[in-house]
């Protein structure tokens, strides 16, 4: 089986192609926002990572490859690179945000924003789908909870 | 017949289930998973006392609460739930049934395998497709294989015949808020591309061959089901309405006993059963359900919290039993008073969602209304004849200072509580009629404190503010005096500001002793600020909050928080956190970050809500005139409604 997380470095040099930057939008402007709320991020352990997909990528019946955009925390900041997602089973980051094409629209509008709140509002409204690979407590000791928090996850457990 | 009865006739008309009849229409939900067991599945003294409560609660058939069975735990989702994967467990269980049908009621034992949200103590769930959750809460998921799922069928099968030896009529299984069998029903969660996956007819197969086997296992025993007759996941891809129940509809044609009809998931973005959701909302549902199966008994109580309505539903013929649950944690004696006709007796859940918000915090639950509920093992929560009858005085006639008096009362001593306005209540009464979400359940509570008081016969003594010479003029006609003088904004800590004299105090906004100008800044976001803020910007005035801390709700319940957020995001109330009020002028109120930088809030009114201070000030002033002097609710330090009647209610089981 190729090692699918390898594709995770994919970027404009290496042959990212003109479609996924159109579903995305560039790398600047999604650095640029969100080093914008690098206090959201500061406490976030280097090497933690938040996918963003189009919600066909996690759909039923859905293929591994679909283009993924990477915020990945490093000591520099948060870095945004372009990657393909493998499937729920084994790709490595540890949120993965799925968007339809609209809610991507919404977001890349929010860019020169606050990407965070038009988040936050999108996953309230159902338009945004969030999924947790990683337990509480280990999103808590990787730094997760000021994201969680902007991301409107401060009641965790529902049922309400 | 009692009187209730004749007037409630079908709810108090007796019924069936199987074999078993039952002496009413009413159905004890398993709705909530009790933490008060041992880590490895044990039960314990403490839920034993309990679950003898709620044998006694008056309902036909009685529910014990979810037990996982399988022996590794991935079924376990609570912290402290039960488990029946071993013979081990039985004799508690024994008991248990015992309890119910020493009551008169039938016994179902639910079985709960909670898939996705479970293996709470292990590093994973099990479910089947790897769907992760969309709450950061539980265990990353694996995908069942087929030799576990009938591993984990088998399972099942054992655990009721095991419920069934001990003496339990029946059993239940639960697909509500998304445990195992909802995400092998859900097309959101179940991804198969095997027979157990794709369509309707697949997805419902693990349902299918759960009810075979656990029917073959105890042929003669009734089995539940509970079924979403909505999911509110369809917008994440998961089941539409129809195809819920085209789900149930299988169950049906399994020969189920009855369909339990729930509602969401613990992961929708929708409210289910939050105190915003209006009492009959969801019964569209069980009556579709039942128009559907005519021949399938139908139990349902999603936020269907009074009697009178769940009467009127069996009467229209929209389900069978009234399934309840959350109103008898807050009173569990509200069947045998609405059995009586004392249904203005009842205290109603006010929605809270205390007893939940605990659980996700891996607590034991208990109830906001209910201080003894968790505790009735303890002799020091109950309510017993005191030794020596004491005249006791209470100073404030907020619910900590009503719940105090009303239980010493109860236990025989002579109350009389002193309070300086004009009504009983204190600040919750203003909160109340600020709250969007549903103001008379938190007027419910007041109501509640004047019946019983009555009923108890504790004195009210309104417009008398209980000071220090009023005290000299009552000198030793009191034994006890209870301070149950609740909290103030903290005007105090303003001092000094620039401009603090126009400042209003929130309480007095809530009360309408004050009314605010169109464009108003709220000092303060938690409860009391949120909720004026919002009041407020729902009647058209521009709002702004400022809040000391990074976040807004620091002192709201975790279950609510979202509601909060949500409201202050669609009515569009500006927030300005990690800030503080640096000047108000008759043109607005400057604002400092903590960072430094200012900003300017142009502002007609100006409304101060935290930071409070307990009225504590008699405590030191009665300190010599008078035998026994107490404290309880915000008087002791600022907090809530919850701490308020809780503390209240101990202090009058103790004096």
């Amino acid at each position: 089986m190729p090692d699918l997380r390898a594709r995770e470095s994919l970027t404009p040099e290496n042959g990212v192609s003109a479609t996924v930057e159109s579903q995305f939008g560039e790398l600047g402007p999604w650095e640029t926002a969100l080093r914008a709320r690098s206090a959201v991020f500061s406490g976030l352990a280097p090497g933690s990572r938040i996918g963003l997909v189009e919600e066909a990528a996690v759909g039923s019946g859905s293929e591994p490859g679909s283009p993924m955009l990477i915020w990945k925390a490093t000591q520099a900041g948060i870095e945004v690179r372009y990657g393909s997602f493998p499937g729920f089973e084994q790709t490595d980051v540890d949120i993965l945000i799925a968007a339809d094409a609209a809610a991507l629209a919404s977001l890349l509008q929010a860019l020169e924003g606050d990407v965070l709140a038009r988040m936050r509002k999108l996953i309230r409204a159902g338009e945004l789908l969030f999924f947790a690979r990683k337990s509480r407590r280990d999103l808590e000791d990787a730094g997760y909870d000021e994201l969680l928090d902007q991301l409107g996850f401060a009641f965790l457990g529902a049922c309400r | 017949m009692r009187a209730g009865e004749a007037k409630l006739a079908q709810l108090f008309a007796p019924g069936s289930i199987g074999k078993f009849p039952t002496k009413n229409r009413i159905k004890y939900g398993a709705c909530c998973v009790s933490n008060y067991n041992t880590r490895d599945g044990f039960i314990t003294p403490r839920e034993l006392a309990r679950t003898k409560v709620i044998a006694g609660t008056g309902c036909g058939i009685i529910t014990n609460q979810g037990a996982y069975p399988d022996p590794l735990g991935e079924g376990k989702a609570y912290f402290r739930q039960i488990a029946l994967y071993d013979d081990k467990f039985l004799p508690q269980f024994e008991s248990i049934a015992g309890y119910i049908h020493d009551a008169g009621g039938v016994a179902i034992q639910q079985i709960l395998h909670a898939g996705r949200y479970g293996g709470i103590d292990l590093g994973y769930c099990i479910q089947p497709s790897v769907v992760p959750q969309t709450l950061p809460h539980f265990r990353p998921p694996r995908e069942i294989t087929q030799a576990q799922i009938r591993e984990t069928i088998r399972q099942h099968a054992d655990a009721a015949a095991r419920a069934v030896r001990v003496g339990f009529d029946g059993t239940e299984i639960t697909s509500f808020m998304g445990y195992l069998l909802a995400s092998f029903n859900s097309k959101f969660t179940n991804r198969r591309s095997d027979e157990y996956g794709g369509s309707v007819v697949n997805r419902g197969r693990f349902m299918r061959e759960l009810i075979d086997a656990i029917k073959q296992a105890t042929p003669e025993n009734p089995l539940v089901v509970r079924l979403n007759g909505a999911e509110l996941m369809d917008r994440l891809g998961g089941n539409t309405e129809d195809e819920c129940f085209e789900l149930m509809q299988q169950a049906v044609d399994c020969g189920v006993d009855m369909i339990s009809v729930t509602v969401g998931w613990q992961e929708a973005p929708d409210s289910s059963i939050g105190r915003d959701i209006p009492p009959g909302h969801w019964n569209y549902l069980s009556a579709r359900a039942k128009r559907m199966f005519p021949n399938t008994l139908i139990t349902f109580g999603n936020r269907l919290p009074d009697p009178v309505m769940a009467n009127a539903c069996i009467e229209k013929g929209e389900f069978d039993f009234w399934e309840v649950c959350r109103p008898l944690l807050a009173d569990p004696e509200l069947v045998h008073k609405a059995a009586e006709d004392r249904l203005h007796e009842v205290r109603r859940c006010v929605g809270s969602l205390n007893c939940l918000s605990r659980l996700f915090r891996d607590l034991p639950y208990t109830c906001t209304m209910n201080p003894a509920l968790g505790h009735e093992v303890e002799p020091e929560y109950q309510i017993t004849p005191a030794a020596v009858q004491k005249k006791i005085m209470v100073i404030g006639a907020g619910p900590a200072g009503m719940e105090c008096a009303i239980t010493a009362a109860r236990r025989g001593h002579a109350v009389t509580v002193f309070e300086k306005s004009d009504h009983i209540g204190g600040n919750l009464l203003g909160y109340a009629h600020s709250d969007l979400a549903r103001p008379d359940d938190l007027l419910s509570v007041v109501r509640h404190y004047e019946v019983m008081a009555a009923k108890y016969g504790v004195e009210i003594k309104l417009n008398t503010e209980a000071n220090a010479k009023f005290m000299r003029s009552i000198l030793h006609q009191y034994d006890v005096a209870v301070v149950a003088s609740g909290a103030r904004v903290d005007r105090e800590s303003f001092q000094g500001l620039e401009g603090a004299e126009r400042i209003v105090d929130a309480l007095d906004v809530a009360a309408g002793r004050v009314e605010p100008a169109k464009r108003v800044v709220v000092i303060g976001a938690g409860k009391i600020g949120l909720t004026i803020a919002e009041s407020l910007r729902s009647k058209g005035a521009d709002v702004t909050l400022i809040e000391r801390e990074k976040r807004i709700a620091g002192d709201v319940m975790p279950s609510f928080k979202w509601r909060h957020g949500t409201w202050v995001e669609e009515l569009g109330i500006a927030t300005l956190t990690s800030s503080r009020v640096k000047k108000i002028t008759a043109e607005g109120v400057t604002v400092m970050s903590d960072k430094g930088a200012e900003s300017f809030v142009a502002a007609d009114t100006v409304i101060a809500a935290s930071p409070r201070r307990s009225n504590q000030e008699v405590l030191h002033e009665f300190e010599w005139m008078i035998d026994e002097l107490h404290v309880c609710g915000d008087a002791v330090a600022p907090r809530g409604l919850d701490q308020a009647i809780h503390e209240g209610y101990r202090l009058g089981c103790r004096i």
